[in-house]
C-alpha cells in the first residue's frame, strides 16, 4: 500500500510504523493540533510550546515500533506530550507567573475608538487569564495533567486515565480535587459574596 | 462530609464533566435545580464552581494554537529526525510518572538515557530505577558474602597441616634419638595452626 491508498489513520499508522515518512507527515498534521493545545495549557504561556509539541512527535516517531494500537492513536500521543511537557515543567515553574505578558493574549489598547476594543475589557480579561493561568499553575502536575485533558480536551475518564497510566476513579478524584482548589484560589473571582462586593470579575 | 453531600457533590462532579450544564439533561438540571433551592450552601457553591470552570474554558480557549502551524511544526520535526534529536533512549510513551499526588514531578526516564548522569541528577526515581538492574545483579556464588575468603583461609589451613605431617613422618625414625625424642611429650611436635581469617575488608562491587 502507498501512502496515496492510504484513507484511514490505521493504514497511515501502519506505514509510518513501517518508516514511511510522509504517511507519519498526514498523522502530524491530523493531530497537531490537540497535541499543540495539550502542550500549551499543560505548559502555560511559555516560548517552550513549539518545541514540547515537536519534541513529542519526534519521541512518537522513535516510539511508533512499540505502539500496539491498545490505545487510541490519539491517547497515546496526549500520554507522550504529556511527559513531554512534565519534563519541561520539572524545576521550571515561572512560565504561568508570566501569562499576563503572553503575547497571543490581547492587549490592553490606548485607543479603543480606532480598534473597536474596549481596553478596559482587555486588561480585565488579561488579568483573569493571568489569575487562572497562576491557579492551574499551582495546582500538582498530576491534578494539572488531568484538568487539562479532561476539561479542556474533552476526553473521557477512560481515556484520560489510559493517557495519564491511572484508574478512571483516580481521574475522578483527581478532577474533582482540582475543582475544589480551583474555586478556592480564585477565590475572589468566583464566590458569590465576592462578586456582590466587588461587581463581579 | 456526609454520604449524601458526597453523593450529590460526585453527580455534580460527573454533570459538570460531560460538557456542563449546557449539555445536562433535562432530569439533571431539575435535579441540580431543586438542590440548589433546597440549600443556600450548595447553592453558592454550585455557583463558584460554574464560575470557576467557566474562567477555565475561556482560559483554554486562548490556549489552543502553538505558535507554529502543522506544517512548520512538521518541517523542525523532519530536521529533529535528521540531525538526531532526541536520540537519547529515553521512551516518553511510557506511564507518565507523578511523585505526588501533589508534590513535583520526579523522573520520567524508563530506562538510562544517553548521559545517565545528568538524568540521575535531575530525576531521582529515573536514577534509582537505572541503578536498580546494577544492585540486583546476582554475584558469583563463591564471592557472595565473603565466602571466597573463608575458603581460602581453610584451604590454607589444611595445606599447612598435611605439610607439617608428612615433614613428621620423613624425618622421624623409631630407632633414632631424634625420632624418640620427637615422641617426648617435652618435645612436641609442631603442630599446625589454622590459618587465621584474614580482616575483612569492606566489599566492593565487582567491576564487570
Amino acid at each position: 500500500m502507498d501512502i496515496a491508498d492510504a484513507r484511514t489513520e490505521m493504514e497511515l499508522l501502519a506505514l509510518a510504523q513501517s518508516g514511511d515518512r510522509r504517511a507519519f507527515g498526514q498523522l502530524v498534521r491530523l493531530h497537531h493540533g490537540r497535541v499543540a493545545a495539550c502542550a500549551h495549557q499543560l505548559l502555560g504561556a511559555s516560548a517552550e510550546v513549539d518545541d514540547a509539541v515537536q519534541e513529542s512527535f519526534i519521541r512518537a516517531w522513535r516510539a511508533l515500533p512499540r505502539f500496539d494500537g491498545r490505545a487510541k492513536l490519539s491517547t497515546w500521543l496526549y500520554r507522550i506530550c504529556v511527559n513531554v511537557c512534565l519534563n519541561r515543567m520539572r524545576g521550571n515553574r515561572r512560565h504561568a507567573a508570566a501569562d499576563v505578558d503572553d503575547p497571543k493574549l490581547p492587549e490592553p489598547v490606548a485607543d479603543a475608538e480606532s480598534s473597536g476594543v474596549d481596553p478596559l475589557r482587555a486588561l480585565e480579561q488579561a488579568q483573569l487569564y493571568g489569575r487562572v493561568g497562576a491557579a492551574l499553575d499551582a495546582l500538582s502536575p498530576s491534578l494539572r495533567s488531568a484538568v487539562v485533558l479532561v476539561l479542556l480536551q474533552g476526553m473521557s475518564h477512560k481515556d484520560a486515565g489510559d493517557a495519564l497510566g491511572c484508574a478512571e476513579g483516580t481521574v475522578a478524584w483527581r478532577i474533582h480535587e482540582a475543582r475544589r482548589r480551583l474555586r478556592d484560589l480564585l477565590g475572589d473571582l468566583v464566590e458569590p459574596e465576592a462578586l456582590a462586593a466587588g461587581g463581579g470579575a | 462530609m456526609t454520604q449524601a453531600s458526597t453523593t450529590r457533590r460526585a453527580r455534580l462532579d460527573a454533570l459538570l464533566d460531560q460538557g456542563g450544564l449546557e449539555q445536562a439533561s433535562a432530569a439533571d438540571r431539575a435535579w441540580l435545580t431543586a438542590e440548589r433551592a433546597r440549600d443556600a450552601g450548595f447553592d453558592r457553591e454550585v455557583a463558584a464552581l460554574l464560575r470557576a470552570e467557566a474562567h477555565l474554558r475561556e482560559w483554554g480557549g486562548q490556549h489552543t494554537v502553538a505558535g507554529q502551524g502543522p506544517d512548520e511544526a512538521l518541517a523542525g520535526i523532519f530536521a529533529g529526525l535528521d540531525a538526531g534529536l532526541f536520540d537519547d533512549g529515553l521512551e516518553l510513551d511510557g506511564t507518565p510518572q507523578f511523585a505526588d499526588g501533589e508534590g513535583d514531578v520526579v523522573g520520567l526516564a524508563a530506562r538510562a538515557a544517553a548521559s545517565p548522569v545528568t538524568v540521575a541528577a535531575e530525576a531521582p526515581a529515573a536514577a534509582a530505577a537505572t541503578v536498580v538492574p546494577l544492585q540486583a545483579k546476582p554475584r558469583p556464588t563463591l564471592l557472595r558474602d565473603g565466602r571466597f575468603m573463608q575458603l581460602l583461609a581453610a584451604a590454607a589451613a589444611v595445606v599447612l597441616v598435611v605439610t607439617a605431617g608428612l615433614s613428621a613422618v620423613s624425618t622421624s625414625s623409631p630407632d633414632s634419638s631424634e625420632g624418640a625424642a620427637a615422641r617426648q611429650p617435652s618435645a612436641p611436635h609442631p603442630r599446625a595452626q589454622p590459618c587465621p581469617a584474614p580482616p575483612r575488608r569492606p566489599r566492593r562491587p565487582p567491576c564487570w
